[in-house]
């Protein structure tokens, strides 16, 4: 019988230290955190590394990396370039894809709105710089006093889409490296064949 | 108390006991391995990783995932500090090991003098504060001799039952082709990136069934964004070992990198399956079910990666935004408190500036959350 009793109290505790361990879990936490925090995050930050790691990070990139959010406006809502997903009222389409992809490799996580007639006014008055890093449009104008990327020629639309960013500076430079990057990768390819052919 | 009671009572225990060790099995390693460092006496430094990648498969061939996978540790690692990993604190290493829930830890130094190559190292279970020395000397630098002495080593202290031999443990037989391996490794862990290249290459030529080389090769192709060599390199891996998840992983990784997506799915869904206790995979898996709009799927995978290691703050974060996009602000709060935790300062800026977290900005705990980050 004791020895019945020992081998209860021998499981008992060992069952106690392990639930121990678990416990403890919830109370260690690191000190710091470095920024490949999984194998994904490694690949994007080398890869990151590779398109605009020669650019230096400052002005209006600096902010954006800063607030770790590039935020960007598209034009109204339109099938298959940008629209509302219906059940959850999520940007969707060819451009928030391209966007994201630029955000990916600054190393941001996209705000996009699709905006509302007050916002496009805005726009027109040429005060968006204030609430955005960047928009796509094909008015040339609202890109009058900033820097400008083409990067896709519309059949449809009969013109050249442009990015406008907000800033002639390092952000400016890192956007047409990482279109370049898209391009020569198959990326942009793949965008467009995945929302517009489909 | 009667014979009989007492019976009960002892399968009761016993079976509190089993669940016990199988819930933490479910979510941790029973022992983690730390780098072994070669110090500057050292000529061949690479051993110290190579010996480090032996002993985990020492380990695990004898009950799968019983040391945690030496990239999985590493990425816990790097969560924990700003310096590199073999400059720990034995403090550290403890908490990461309680962080994981592991029982026992593993260290050891290497060094070199006239008289040979001193392996010296322990096997700590502080819990019990029960150390065992497994060191070893041996007269000059031989490969087949450390390794040798090292599983000697290992199968005594951790009464290894079956009968293992060094052929079973690697997936090559070629010495130098090993060789070639863990010097690239090595190169490749501190930076030197095409020296690693050409030595990965030569592993392979040298053996071109090593699996393990074509993989590292795609993988540094995949970084340097040459996606569709990357793509040739990780499908014949596949073509050697197909049920290699890592190599399933990182093909499906490029595909999702390079846009197309039905592959990348597909590659995902085949590394999951092939190893479904890798928290990173389960993380890979919700990202790419949250861009596209999978919701269900991506609050099933990001809480199974958290449940696996609570640490992976973006998971946590990620959980968040999904369920304050369901517009449930409780489990979204609760979400961004522990990204909050496991972030800290880091995550702040986002929190701050995300607009999917507009709608909780005027809860109480939300403004709770914040303020012990600034």
């Amino acid at each position: 019988m004791k020895h019945f009793i020992s081998i209860f109290l021998i499981a008992f505790l060992c069952a106690a230290g392990c639930n121990k361990t678990l416990v403890n879990k919830q109370d260690t936490s690191p000190t710091a955190v470095n920024e490949a925090d999984t194998i994904t995050d490694e690949v994007i930050t080398k890869i990151s590394n590779k398109v605009i790691g020669h650019i230096e990070i400052s002005g209006k990139l600096e902010e954006i990396k800063n607030r770790g959010i590039l935020r960007v406006a598209l034009p109204a809502e339109k099938k298959p370039f940008q629209f509302l997903d219906p059940e959850y009222g999520i940007p969707d389409g060819f451009h928030p894809a391209l966007i994201y992809e630029i955000s990916r490799i600054i190393g941001v996580k996209p705000n996009i709105t699709i905006p509302d007639d007050i916002l496009i006014s805005t726009f027109s008055s040429g005060k968006w710089d204030n609430e955005f890093d960047m928009i796509i449009t094909d008015n040339k104008k609202l890109c009058a006093q900033e820097s400008s990327h083409p990067f896709f020629f519309s059949g449809a639309d009969n013109g050249w889409k442009i990015i406008c960013t907000s800033d002639s500076g390092s952000f400016s430079d890192a956007i047409d490296e990482i279109l370049v990057y898209l391009n020569e990768t198959g990326i942009f390819a793949q965008l467009y064949t995945g929302y517009v052919k489909e | 108390m009667n014979c009989c009671h007492l019976k009960k009572y002892f399968v009761a225990a016993l079976l509190i006991l089993l669940c016990s060790i199988f819930s933490a099995r479910a979510l941790s390693s029973e022992v983690l391995i730390f780098d072994y460092t070669a110090d500057d006496s050292v000529s061949e430094k690479w051993v110290g990783i190579a010996l480090t990648d032996y002993s985990i498969r020492i380990l695990n061939s004898s009950e799968s995932g019983k040391a945690m996978d030496r990239e999985r540790l590493k990425k816990i690692i790097s969560r924990w500090t700003s310096g590199k990993s073999n400059n720990l604190s034995f403090e550290t290493k403890d908490a990461i090991r309680v962080h994981a829930g592991a029982v026992s830890l593993i260290e050891c130094e290497i060094n070199e003098d006239p008289s040979g190559i001193h392996f010296i190292g322990t096997i700590i279970n502080p819990d019990s504060g029960i150390l065992k020395d497994i060191s070893f000397s041996i007269k000059e630098f031989d490969l087949h001799s450390l390794k040798q002495s090292l599983l000697n080593k290992l199968v005594e202290e951790y009464s290894l039952s079956e009968i293992i031999s060094e052929n079973n443990i690697e997936t090559t037989s070629s010495d130098i082709a090993y060789t070639r391996y863990w010097q690239a490794m090595y190169s490749y862990e501190n930076g030197m990136i095409d020296k690693a290249y050409s030595l990965f290459e030569k592993a392979a030529e040298l053996d071109p069934g090593y699996v393990e080389a074509f993989i590292m090769k795609g993988k540094i192709l995949l970084e340097k964004t040459r996606f569709s060599e990357a793509i040739e390199h990780l499908k014949h891996s596949i073509e050697i070992d197909p049920e290699n998840a890592k190599a399933h992983f990182l093909l499906g990784l490029t595909y999702y990198f390079q846009r197309q997506n039905i592959p990348a799915r597909i590659e995902f869904d085949k590394a999951l399956e092939l190893d479904p206790g890798n928290p990173e995979y389960h993380y890979q898996t919700g990202l790419y079910s949250k861009e596209k709009f999978n919701y269900k799927r991506a609050l099933e995978e990001l809480t199974v990666t958290v449940e696996m290691d609570p640490s992976i703050y973006f998971a946590w974060y990620h959980l968040a935004t999904i369920y304050a996009s369901l517009k449930n602000d409780q489990k979204a709060l609760d979400c961004l408190q522990e990204a909050a935790r496991w972030g800290k300062k880091n995550i702040l800026p986002m929190i701050e500036n995300d607009s999917d977290l507009d709608l909780l900005r005027g809860n109480p705990r939300f403004l709770a959350i914040v303020r012990p980050l600034k």
